[in-house]
């Protein structure tokens, strides 16, 4: 396992590419992380009545519900969690665009070591999310939340979990487009025009089914954000407000997760390279 | 002898054309072993097959006696079609990488990489290499962890002949260590230089297996007939200008020394007082054959 991991990492560390677009990644959400506070500060001043901001800003960052607040924003489907989805597919297409695939299999991998090194790699870029998320978490719980007990900043820290199982599950479909399509525009293109595919069925289909859209299953692990005031006042809203992770909505999204590998898997196998 | 890899009835169609077609085939330890044809011939899908990045429809292989696995792999070298490394990484980054596949020791890389005399340019990224270079880097690679069989796919392809001189020596060269070799070639030549024994393939099919000193230097035979053909049997088996003699109908086959000229052998013939009907030399028909194949593949 671990001699899989050092040999794709090998593949990865000096390839400028593959660090420009995780700094990207990492840039990005420092703005956000560091940015948004300042954001809602700059336009409490502007408003006249910076007092309103301050306590919206209280109740998003509050522990415990930052966990949800933020990995929700976080693994929202259009936003940055694309960065993670092309790194995976332009490390996947490289190797059939390089051949590499096929001096790896020859020089004595066989396609399931292929496939495990390539989900190791996802299992650390997921990680590696989720790691930035948790400390961006604490930051800013600790810097805006009103509520710093112990049991209020570890309460809810369960949604990191559900973020991780989301961003996996997102990088198996990228991955698997990748093996699908091979070539890394082609594979761009796709992904971009699913994402708009989807929502369109999502719109025809009829309600009971849409949830079971990949990209939906793959997206409601944390369909929403929660604070307390939404908790008061989700009567108005007439919409349910998520509460905690539900068992089924995490079991669909690590169905789809498997059948992803699984049909990567049988592509490698019964492909000629 | 202890046989490295064998092939039984091999089967791998794309579409309508039958690329490897029942082949079969065993390649014992210390050969050098040419697959000679043209462009087509089915040599690459062969190669692929047995290095598991193709998948056969029909048939089996098995590499030292044992069945196929990603450890046997590990104990060959092969280079297929072109030299394959990640551009974006320096020679020995790349190295590095297939020694891990490989589980070989990283120490060993310096040695390969003195064969190849690529030393100086280490830490060079592979794009920046010249094709003879990319090629030698690819043999560095399959020379890594000493491996018991190295396969090479048309290793001279596109290089100028100093670097197809150099390839061959250093094929030479690491053949004499005992290591199998397996080489895929469409050129005549490069095959009788380097290799012990040859299959010669065409659309997917052997056509020839053998000694490449039974296959490729056939020595020409020379028909003979007199009017009493015992005689002429007993002069010739008297004489010392020929070797081999086997009867045919109404003629004797006869194989000459090396050297020996039909002149010589008509005077010899002429002083035992036999005259000859007819006297005719018989080409060598393999050679024709290859000669045909070549011609095909132009």
């Amino acid at each position: 396992m671990i001699r899989l991991l050092k040999i794709e990492l090998r593949k990865h560390l000096s390839y400028r590419a593959f660090w420009l677009m995780i700094l990207f990644y990492a840039a990005l959400l420092a703005v956000m992380i560091f940015g948004i506070p300042g954001l809602i500060d700059y336009i409490a001043e502007k408003s006249g009545e910076p007092s309103r901001f301050r306590i919206f800003k209280a109740i998003v960052f509050n522990f415990p519900d930052i966990w949800q607040n933020i990995t929700f924003v976080a693994s929202t489907r259009f936003f940055i969690k694309i960065i993670l989805g092309i790194i995976v597919i332009i490390v996947v297409t490289n190797e059939y665009h390089f051949l590499t695939i096929r001096s790896n299999i020859i020089s004595g991998l066989d396609k399931k070591d292929f496939l495990i090194a390539k989900l190791e790699l996802m299992v650390l870029l997921s990680l590696f999310s989720m790691l930035v998320i948790f400390f961006s978490g604490l930051y800013l719980g600790f810097t805006n939340s009103i509520s710093k007990s112990i049991s209020d900043v570890f309460g809810k820290m369960i949604f990191l979990l559900g973020y991780f199982i989301e961003i996996f599950a997102y990088l198996s479909f990228c991955l698997l487009l990748g093996v699908i399509f091979k070539k890394t525009g082609i594979t761009f293109i796709v992904h971009f025009v699913y994402f708009i595919i989807e929502p369109i069925l999502d719109f025809k289909l009829n309600n009971k089914l849409t949830p079971f859209l990949p990209i939906n299953a793959i997206n409601n692990v944390i369909t929403s954000p929660n604070t307390s005031l939404i908790k008061i006042k989700s009567p108005d809203f007439n919409y349910d407000f998520q509460e905690a992770l539900i068992l089924g909505d995490v079991g669909l999204c690590l169905g789809y997760t498997a059948l992803f590998i699984l049909i990567t898997y049988a592509i490698l196998k019964q492909r000629d390279i | 002898m202890e046989k490295i890899l064998s092939i039984n009835n091999l089967n791998k169609k794309y579409g309508k054309i039958h690329a490897v077609n029942n082949l079969s085939l065993d390649i014992f330890k210390g050969n050098i072993f040419g697959i000679l044809g043209p462009n087509g011939s089915g040599k690459t899908t062969t190669l692929g097959i047995i290095l598991s990045v193709i998948n056969a429809d029909s048939g089996k292989f098995s590499w030292f006696g044992e069945s196929n696995s990603k450890y046997n792999r590990k104990r060959i070298g092969a280079i297929l079609e072109q030299p394959i490394f990640y551009p974006y990484l320096s020679a020995v980054k790349n190295l590095k990488i297939i020694a891990d596949i490989k589980e070989v020791d990283h120490k060993d890389i310096e040695r390969v990489l003195h064969t190849v005399d690529l030393y100086h340019r280490k830490d060079s990224k592979y794009r920046t290499f010249s094709y003879g270079m990319k090629q030698r880097l690819a043999i560095a690679a399959a020379l890594l962890g000493k491996p018991e069989v190295l396969i090479f796919d048309e290793p001279t392809n596109g290089l100028d002949p100093k670097g197809i001189a150099e390839i061959r020596e250093l094929i030479i060269a690491i053949a004499k260590e005992g290591i199998t070799i397996i080489l895929a070639s469409h050129l005549l030549d490069e095959v009788q230089k380097t290799c012990s024994h040859v299959a010669v393939l065409k659309d997917g099919s052997i056509l020839f297996n053998g000694r490449v000193s039974d296959v490729l230097n056939v020595m020409d035979t020379i028909e003979v007939s007199s009017d009493d053909i015992p005689l002429l049997k007993m002069a010739l088996n008297e004489s010392t200008l020929v070797i081999e003699i086997t009867a045919d109908h109404e003629m004797l086959i006869v194989k000459l020394k090396e050297g020996i000229t039909i002149a010589e052998l008509n005077h010899y013939l002429v002083s035992k007082g036999i005259v000859v009907t007819h006297l005719i030399r018989r080409k060598k028909t393999l050679e024709d054959q290859f000669l045909e194949l070549l011609l095909d593949k132009k």
